[in-house]
Formats: C-alpha cells, sequence, structure tokens
C-alpha cells in the first residue's frame, strides 16, 4: 500500500512481516469480541528450561497478520522482563542495547513515575514487589479471549508447555508459575484476570469511573488495519479532521523497532537488528482508582493516572461529568485551574 | 574484471522471496509464518562448518546465505525506499567456471537446495541442474570489486595446504629439544604420514574450521 504525502508525492509503505509482529501490537482484541484476560507470570530458574519453554510457546503466539478464517476464542502474546531476557542467557552486548527504562524496570524509577507515597511498590501486588529475589517476574504470557472457557483452555496449554519444558530439561521447577496477584479478597492468585465491564450481562466499553475507554489507538504504516482507523489514530495533515485526508499513518519505527520513525531514522535498539527487529517495549501497570468527592477544573497533565482531560469539566460530580458520549474530550474551550484551585487538589 | 579474479569466481546472487505465509509445523516457527521467516528457519537449521550441504559441493571456497528484508534507510536528506519483497543472498566464491560448479551444487545438495530456494519467486520451475543454473543466472548480479581471499589454487589444493601447514606446526612443538638425528627420524616419519605432494591424502575436510 502506499501512501500519498502532503507534497503529492507517492511514498512507499514500510514492508511489515507481521507474522513477525505479535497481535497484541496491532491488534484491538476487544475489538474481535475478546472481552476477557488473564496475564500470567512467570520465573525462570533454569535457563535450559526457559528456553525450551519459549520454543514451546512459538507455536501459540499469536501474530499480528490478519486472521484469514475465523477470528480464533483466544490468543496468547509474551513479554519478557530485562532480568527475564538475562536467565534465558541473552548475551550481555545485547541486553545492554535495551533502554535505561527497560533495564532498570519501574520499582528502581519509582521517584520520576511518581510511585511514592501511596503508590509506593510496598503497595503493590505482592508478585511485583520482589524485583531481584527468587520471586521475580521474568516472562509474562498476556491471554485474551472470547470466553472465559477459552482463557481457561489457552491458560492450561501455557501451563502444559511449562511442564513439557520443565520435563524435557529435566528441571522441575526450571520455569516457575509465579503468585501474588490480587483481588477484592486474596494476595496470592495465580494470574491477572482481566475483562471488559459489563451492565445488564452486555459488554460496555466503559471503565469503571463510566467513562468511555479505548477513544482512539494509534495507527501506524504496515498494518494493514481498516483505513478509516487513521482518524484520530494517526498524525494530523491540516486537512479535515473528519475525513481520512485530514490524517496520516505515523511512522511504524514509532512503535516497532528496525523501521523508520517520525524523525527519520531507526529506534535505538538492542543488537544485534535480528534480535529486536519487530519486537517492542509494552508496559504493564496496574492502577487502583479512587472517585473523588467533589468537582473542579483540572488540566490535563494534573490528572494523576487516570485519563488525559484537557478540557474543563462541569460543575457536577466528577464521575458523572463524561459518561455521556456528547461530552467527551475535545468538546469544549480549555481552561487551566486557579491558584486556589490547585492548592486545594494538592 | 567483474566476476572472475584468475581462476576463482565470485557469484552474487539476489532471489525475490514470495511475499505471503504458509502454516507451519515446525518446532520454533509459529503456526503461521511468511515465506522470508520460513526461508530464514531453514538457513538457520542447516548443518554448521563441514556439517553444511555446501561442504559437500566440489571448489567451494566460501558461500554466505541470508535473508534480506529489506534496504536500510540512511536517514535524511537520502531518500526513503523499500523493496518489494524479501530477498534471499546467496553469494558464493569458488574455484572454476559457473555452470559447472552450479551442477555440481546441484548433484550434491538436491534436497538442501530445494528447501531453500523452496518459496522464491519462479523456483518452482526448477526441477532440474539444468533449470537451475538457468534459474541462478536469471538472478546474478555483477560482482564487482572480486577480490580473491585466497591462492589461485583449487579446493583440494588448498585444504592440503592448510593440513600441511596445521602438522608441521604440531610436528615442530613435538620436536622441540630433540638432537639433529631424532629430529630427522621424525620428519621422515612426518613426510610419510602426511603426504605432501598427494592432494587426495590425508588433508582437511571441506568445511572445516579447526583441528579436532
Amino acid at each position: 500500500m502506499a501512501i500519498i504525502s502532503k507534497s503529492g508525492t507517492i511514498e512507499p509503505d514500510s514492508l511489515l512481516d507481521l507474522h513477525d509482529v505479535q497481535g497484541g501490537v496491532v491488534k484491538v482484541y476487544a475489538r474481535f469480541g475478546m472481552f476477557k484476560g488473564r496475564y500470567v507470570c512467570f520465573r525462570v530458574n533454569k535457563s535450559n528450561a526457559g528456553r525450551r519453554f519459549v520454543l514451546l510457546m512459538s507455536s501459540l503466539i499469536t501474530t499480528a497478520a490478519p486472521w484469514k478464517t475465523a477470528v480464533p476464542d483466544a490468543t496468547t502474546n509474551i513479554a519478557f522482563t530485562y532480568q527475564g531476557l538475562r536467565s534465558l542467557r541473552v548475551p550481555v552486548n545485547t541486553l545492554h542495547g535495551f533502554s535505561d527504562e527497560f533495564s532498570m524496570g519501574m520499582r528502581a524509577r519509582r521517584d520520576i513515575l511518581g510511585d511514592t507515597g501511596p503508590s509506593s511498590s510496598i503497595h503493590w501486588d505482592p508478585i511485583w514487589q520482589s524485583a531481584f529475589d527468587d520471586q521475580a517476574v521474568h516472562i509474562m504470557i498476556l491471554i485474551n479471549g472470547k470466553s472465559l472457557e477459552a482463557v481457561e483452555q489457552r491458560y492450561q496449554a501455557v501451563l502444559n508447555a511449562v511442564r513439557d519444558a520443565n520435563q524435557k530439561e529435566q528441571q522441575p521447577d526450571g520455569v516457575k508459575l509465579l503468585s501474588g496477584h490480587c483481588d477484592d479478597q486474596r494476595d496470592d492468585l495465580d494470574y491477572q484476570e482481566a475483562s471488559l465491564i459489563y451492565k445488564d450481562g452486555k459488554p460496555t466499553r466503559k471503565e469503571h469511573f463510566g467513562y468511555t475507554d479505548g477513544i482512539s489507538d494509534t495507527f501506524f504504516k504496515g498494518t494493514r488495519s481498516d483505513p478509516s482507523l487513521v482518524i484520530g489514530g494517526g498524525k494530523p495533515t491540516g486537512g479535515d479532521p473528519t475525513t481520512i485526508a485530514g490524517w496520516a499513518p505515523l511512522e511504524t519505527g514509532e512503535f516497532i523497532f528496525g523501521h523508520k520513525d517520525e524523525a527519520f531514522e531507526y529506534p535505538a535498539a538492542p543488537a544485534p537488528p535480528m534480535f529486536s527487529r519487530n519486537g517492542t517495549y509494552l508496559v504493564y501497570r496496574k492502577h487502583h482508582q479512587r472517585h473523588w468527592p467533589q468537582s473542579f477544573p483540572v488540566a490535563g497533565a494534573m490528572v494523576r493516572r487516570s485519563r488525559c482531560f484537557p478540557q474543563r469539566i462541569r460543575r457536577t460530580s466528577l464521575p458523572q461529568s463524561w459518561r455521556s458520549p456528547q461530552r467527551m474530550p475535545g468538546l469544549e474551550t480549555p481552561r487551566l485551574p486557579t491558584k486556589r484551585e490547585l492548592r486545594n487538589w494538592l | 574484471m567483474s566476476n572472475q579474479n584468475g581462476n576463482a569466481y565470485g557469484l552474487t546472487t539476489l532471489c525475490p522471496i514470495r511475499n505471503g505465509s504458509l502454516s507451519v509445523a515446525a518446532e520454533g516457527c509459529p503456526a503461521e509464518a511468511s515465506f522470508s521467516a520460513v526461508t530464514r528457519y531453514h538457513l538457520q537449521n542447516l548443518g554448521a562448518a563441514d556439517q553444511s550441504p555446501m561442504a559437500r559441493v566440489p571448489n567451494t571456497y566460501l558461500c554466505r546465505f541470508y535473508v534480506l528484508d529489506d534496504v536500510m534507510y540512511q536517514g535524511t536528506p537520502a531518500r526513503y525506499d523499500t523493496l518489494k519483497s524479501s530477498y534471499l543472498v546467496f553469494t558464493s566464491d569458488f574455484h572454476g567456471k559457473l555452470e559447472p560448479w552450479l551442477q555440481g551444487m546441484w548433484n550434491a545438495a538436491t534436497e538442501s537446495v530445494r528447501k531453500i530456494w523452496e518459496h522464491c519467486v519462479g523456483f518452482d520451475s526448477v526441477h532440474d541442474a539444468n533449470g537451475f543454473i538457468e534459474y541462478i543466472k536469471k538472478c546474478q548480479l555483477k560482482t564487482t570489486f572480486f577480490f580473491n581471499g585466497s591462492t589461485d589454487d583449487s579446493l583440494a589444493d588448498q585444504l592440503k595446504s592448510l593440513y600441511l601447514k596445521q602438522e608441521f606446526s604440531r610436528f615442530a612443538f613435538d620436536t622441540q629439544g630433540k638432537t639433529p638425528a631424532e629430529t630427522q627420524q621424525a620428519f621422515r616419519r612426518f613426510v610419510q604420514r602426511v603426504q605432501p605432494a598427494n592432494p587426495d591424502g590425508p588433508t582437511w575436510r571441506p568445511g572445516q574450521s579447526h583441528l579436532s
């Protein structure tokens, strides 16, 4: 597919091997009816078993290639922490090519990220509190599915892969399932469940404040997605923003290693190129959001860990303001908070 | 002079790989993979060194396979360009002429050749050595600035030379401190063993890269 630039010249689209890109990077699984999710974490105690496990998982991994026949009932994707890659004996020179943010992890960067006070790591789910000891997370498997049954089935397939890997390498605990996820009652769960919010038995696009979620997803070159999704997901061209002509896809390299980015360069990536090409970073954060009792105008940057709301809200209870799609961000004149409002808020 | 440097020939080919994918039932591969990924998978699973199928191809000095996904963008003000498909890049330095060497390659490594080139554009029309020669010639690029990094001798002679060099180093080490008479006796036994004038005698195996 060629992209017609603003100057009228035709720029060739990047040749993206979607079979080499994980599905979760490109596809919004919820759009395909997968409203359930499960995140499972593992530790690699023996590198041979870990490598065997990754090898066995490769046939289960969902790619970004369009589905030719029916949409599957469940998908599987995999992610690694820096310590996880190290445990799999990825060479040191390659490890040094990762960004500091990745190699340090969130706990070491808590002051920069604002994870202090009530957000401090001592309040995190137990599974994330042990960054460097024998309970550190090395591999995360992300499962999405159309039903709990489909998710459970895929989960069991992953556990089978762990058992097979340990058995073949004769290491009973070569790869170990980590527990320590929390829900309302327990803090020792084997996985983190995820789901869309349901109302009257039907899935909604709301998050638990009542605000519409998934307003836009980034649209970049090479995904072969529906072209209309570039509206709001790409970069403005100066044309009519309600039409495709008002938007252009972002450069692939903004999201995937090994491709040109918006600065016309390749993003810094670990060597060799074959290791990192078509890979990307994944951020996993679990938030506990609290309702605020009163309303006030808020600048987007000051809303902590919630949606970025750049506009003034009405003087009603905060959770009620933007439940109506007619009152979504982007439709009102922005106003910054006064000094008094800032003091009260802080 | 392009392609040829003395008796040595430098072959450079770029063979386009089909766009598309296929279902794969192989460990280490996702359930469905692009043709370029499958080609790369076959290359990565070729035997190495003297176990490589190319070690059986007569008169091969050196060869290299890789999958070229796309051209690199050098940054502004260079013009951004992209390939329409991935390419299987195959280069080789060998002793002799192109067609006899390709014939030897087809005869010595037929199954490996079929597997490696299986997903290249137009390769489904290759059924025999003549078809393979024709196909490679279509994909051939002129090798400019070709410099042969070894002697102009046949592979057999070069392997024998490498063998003699290593064995003589070992001989020199083993005879340290011996008397001249002992050294002379040892040298006669050495010559009898290594047969310097016989390239078909003891020698290095094609593809061998270390002593043991």
